[in-house]
Order: structure tokens, then C-alpha cells, then sequence
């Protein structure tokens, strides 16, 4: 069959030469969501099957940059999951995705760094009394209710898809992150960093990359991959904002409280109050020896090195400011209209997986009018006052 | 051999650099710098970029030159390489 189809027809009917039934997994189509919901539309029952290779290399052949792209993509997905799968053939019950349902695994690396490790925790089992493993049970859940009831939406992929968090991951491991289809923890070595399981918002940032991964997959490099970042912080302190009940004006708005070991005694002038300050970026923590906060509040002090993949970290305090900056000024709850407005924003179709911070205001301008237009100038200072 | 070794990023996004000069070493312990070297500049895997994941920036410094290595992700080549140097 040639590469030449109609655009918008080309997936489906893949799809259903090759006699794939039920949901597919689907791999984001980056800007054709139109496709996806037509595909969602047309199959059936759901079953969760993965979309053979070969459909994924004809495509990655194509002349079609975007379709090369999803080719491309779907191959790398696939190789993973059939890595896991073969790494999982031992265990039993691995949970399948379940629409409207939340299904959690928890997994122990063992403090080794093959994932996703042995499992501990199925959904619905008992405390295993191992504290990581119990808060990243309850952790994901917790994310998990936050954007069902919030948003409507179901699980990361917004298909019901399950949540497998590993924990106790490498020896002393200073970081958490997503591998692209689960969350990784470590324990922290103790000297510097604690277990990472321990700060919901942490935990909601890891499940937000998820989310951006399946919605508009900003790439992890300059200021796309700030904003990616950025999205994970303000989705995760609105998880913790809500778990706590703490409004816009009683949230102190830090990322990671209590994940930082502070020096004892504390060093005079030296700050440890966590990861990251979104309402003043810069001022999380200083004089440790885990050096001082590099965040910038201004566009024109951003990072522009090499580091960090060009600074997503960094620079992710410029369009954080702007949405504390944003849900303090709008009041109440940062998690509705403010949280709303975000969340059109990075879901919504126009949000380009290149975008720049000043692509990315707009959006969320045009989210606000379309929300409460009442908060549109309340945003725009927000922006302004990051200096774009 | 000189091996400066920067790695950035991390859910954190902090960086934190370390150099060591392999002949101010003892033989053993040189000689297991160079080893994971050695790994590192045959490997043609450098990891994956993935979010909140570590960026390891190498430079090697030898009668050879000096050759730069950019590394993502954990476990990679340049893992061992940090956390040997690191301890130092």
C-alpha cells in the first residue's frame, strides 16, 4: 500500500488492513488529534494491543516529515515496551490499562537500576509497610484523582492507562524521573537528598510528564523543554495544593519541600526550603552544598548554556512565575480557573511540541478569554512581569 | 589523563562537576578511571534523553587530545564514570 493516502485517513486504515481490533495504544500523532479521535471512534472493544512494527517502519520511510516522526516514535515505544515485557515475563498480574479505572503497580528496584523491578504493590493490595512503596501507592493515586476530578481526565493518557512507579532505584539515587511509560524514584543518598516519594508535588510532576508526553510532547531542550518542565511543576503543586486544601494564598508555592537535607548546623545566611520557589524563582535555597538556586525570574536573565538540556529546569521558573504570579492575583483555588486555563493550554491543539515561552503566553492569553475573560489582565501582568 | 565530568539536570536541576588528574592517583584506582573511559568513549550508546533525567558531560584530556562525550539517562556509560570521580 503506498504512503500516499489522505492524511487524516492514513492511520485508520492502517490500522484496520492489519486487523488490529480494540484500543490501540496509540502513539501521540503529534498534531493530529483529529486522527486519533477518529481512530478512538472507529474501534472497538478495548483491549490494549500495540501496533505491529512493520506499520511503524513503513511509516518512518515516508517522505511526510510528520509521519517519519510518528514512525520513528512508535518504533522507539515499541522496543521499549517489548524490552519490559521480556523483563517481565516473571511476574505475574501485571496490570493491564483499564479505562476509567486506576490501576497501580508498585515496583522495588532493589537499589538496582533494572526496571521496572519486582512488584510489591498491585491495585486494591494491602501497605506493604515500606514507606516509598506505600507513598508512591498513594501518591499516584492521589495525582490520579487530581485529574479525573479536576479535569475529567482519565489517567495520564487520557485512556485509563496504568501506573507503574518503581522505587528504591539505584544506591543512594538523587533524582526521580519518567522513562517515557512509568515513574522511577530514588531513595536519595541521605547526605544531600531524601527518598523522592516523600513530596506529593514531586510525584505529580513525574505523572505530568506523562501527561505532556500524550498531549502536545514538547521537546526536552531549550524553551520547549522548559515549558515541559514548567507544566510538570505547575500541575504538581496543584496537586498539593488541592490534597492540602490550600488556596492560591495559602500555598507557599515551593516544589519539593523536605526533599533537601539542609546542613546541620545550617551555614549563617544559607536557605533550604526546597527545589524550587515558583512565585520567586531563585530563592528555594541557597548556600548549601548542594550550591544555590540557578533559577531566573526574567526572560532576560534566562540560561542559555549547555547544561541541563539548555536549562529546562532553569528557565522553567520564567513561565512558573507567571502562573503563581497569575492564581495569587485571580485568588481561591489555583487548581480552577487559573489550573483551567492552564490545562486548555497545554492540552489544546495549539500548542506546538517546539513552542517558545512568548508562543506559549498567547495560548494561555486566549485560554483565559475563552475561560474567564475577567483574569485577562491579571494574566497579561503576570507575563509582563516575567519581562515577556 | 585528565577526566572532568559535569552532570546537570535531574529532577533538581542542579549541576555538579568534578575533575580528576589520573596521575595524581593511586595505580589502582587510575587504572579503573581509565577503564570506565575506555568504556565510555567505545560506547555507541549514549542514552536516552528523558524528563528530569541526568545530562553527563565528559572531557577527556590525554596525550590523544581531548574529546568531549555528552551522556543521558541512567544507567549509562557515564554513570559509574560520576560516581567513581565524585567519591574521589
Amino acid at each position: 500500500m503506498g504512503l500516499h493516502r489522505h492524511r487524516s485517513a492514513l492511520p485508520y486504515v492502517l490500522l484496520r488492513q492489519h486487523g488490529i481490533v480494540g484500543e490501540a495504544r496509540l502513539v501521540k500523532m503529534g498534531r493530529r488529534r483529529r486522527d486519533a479521535n477518529l481512530m478512538r471512534k472507529t474501534i472497538a472493544a478495548p483491549i490494549c494491543s500495540i501496533i505491529p512494527p512493520h506499520i511503524f517502519n513503513r511509516l518512518s520511510q515516508s517522505h511526510d516529515p510528520d509521519y517519519q516522526r510518528l514512525g520513528l516514535r512508535g518504533l522507539q515505544i515499541t522496543a521499549r515496551l517489548r524490552a519490559q515485557r521480556s523483563a517481565n515475563e516473571a511476574i505475574e498480574g501485571r496490570a493491564a490499562d483499564t479505562p476509567g479505572l486506576l490501576t497501580r503497580t508498585v515496583y522495588t528496584a532493589s537499589h538496582h537500576e533494572s526496571l521496572p523491578g519486582r512488584v510489591v504493590r498491585s491495585e486494591g493490595g494491602k501497605s506493604t509497610g515500606n514507606t516509598a512503596e506505600d507513598q508512591a501507592y498513594d501518591g499516584a493515586g492521589i495525582v490520579w484523582d487530581f485529574y479525573k476530578a479536576v479535569f475529567g481526565r482519565d489517567s495520564l493518557d487520557n485512556h485509563g492507562l496504568r501506573l507503574d512507579s518503581t522505587t528504591h532505584y539505584g544506591a543512594g539515587y538523587d533524582n526521580a524521573f519518567w522513562n517515557g511509560s512509568q515513574m522511577v524514584y530514588g531513595d536519595g543518598d541521605g547526605k544531600l537528598m531524601h527518598d523522592f516519594t516523600a513530596a506529593i508535588d514531586v510525584i505529580g510532576h513525574e505523572m505530568t510528564h506523562g501527561v505532556t508526553q500524550n498531549e502536545s510532547e514538547l521537546a526536552y531542550h531549550g524553551e520547549s523543554g522548559a515549558l515541559n518542565e514548567s507544566l510538570s511543576d505547575v500541575f504538581g503543586i496543584l496537586v498539593k495544593q488541592r490534597h492540602l486544601l490550600l488556596d492560591a494564598a495559602s500555598s507557599d508555592w515551593l516544589i519539593g519541600v523536605g526533599i533537601l537535607i539542609p546542613p546541620d548546623p545550617l551555614p549563617a545566611g544559607a536557605v533550604c526550603r526546597g527545589l524550587r520557589d515558583m512565585l520567586n524563582p531563585g530563592t528555594a535555597y541557597r548556600g548549601l552544598p548542594f550550591g544555590d538556586d540557578p533559577q531566573p525570574a526574567t526572560y532576560a536573565d534566562r540560561y542559555t548554556g549547555p547544561d541541563d538540556n539548555g536549562g529546562v529546569h532553569i528557565n522553567a521558573g520564567i513561565p512558573s512565575k507567571v502562573f503563581a504570579t497569575y492564581a495569587t492575583a485571580v485568588g481561591g483555588n489555583a487548581w480552577e480557573t487559573p489550573g483551567h486555563v492552564w490545562y486548555r493550554a497545554a492540552t489544546g491543539a495549539g500548542l506546538p511540541s517546539a513552542a517558545t515561552f512568548a508562543q506559549f503566553k498567547a495560548i494561555t492569553i486566549e485560554a483565559a478569554r475563552q475561560i474567564d475573560a475577567a483574569t485577562v489582565p491579571a494574566l497579561q501582568y503576570a507575563w509582563a512581569t516575567v519581562g515577556i | 589523563m585528565i577526566v572532568s565530568i559535569t552532570r546537570s539536570g535531574g529532577i533538581a536541576g542542579n549541576t555538579t562537576t568534578a575533575t580528576v588528574d589520573t596521575d595524581s592517583l593511586d595505580p589502582d584506582r587510575a587504572k579503573s578511571i581509565k577503564s570506565i573511559v575506555s568504556d565510555a568513549r567505545a560506547a555507541s550508546d549514549h542514552g536516552t534523553m528523558m524528563p528530569d533525567g541526568f545530562q553527563y558531560d565528559v572531557t577527556v584530556t590525554d596525550d590523544e587530545g581531548s574529546k568531549s562525550m555528552r551522556f543521558h539517562g541512567d544507567p549509562c556509560p557515564a554513570t559509574e564514570l560520576f560516581a567513581e570521580i565524585r567519591n574521589l
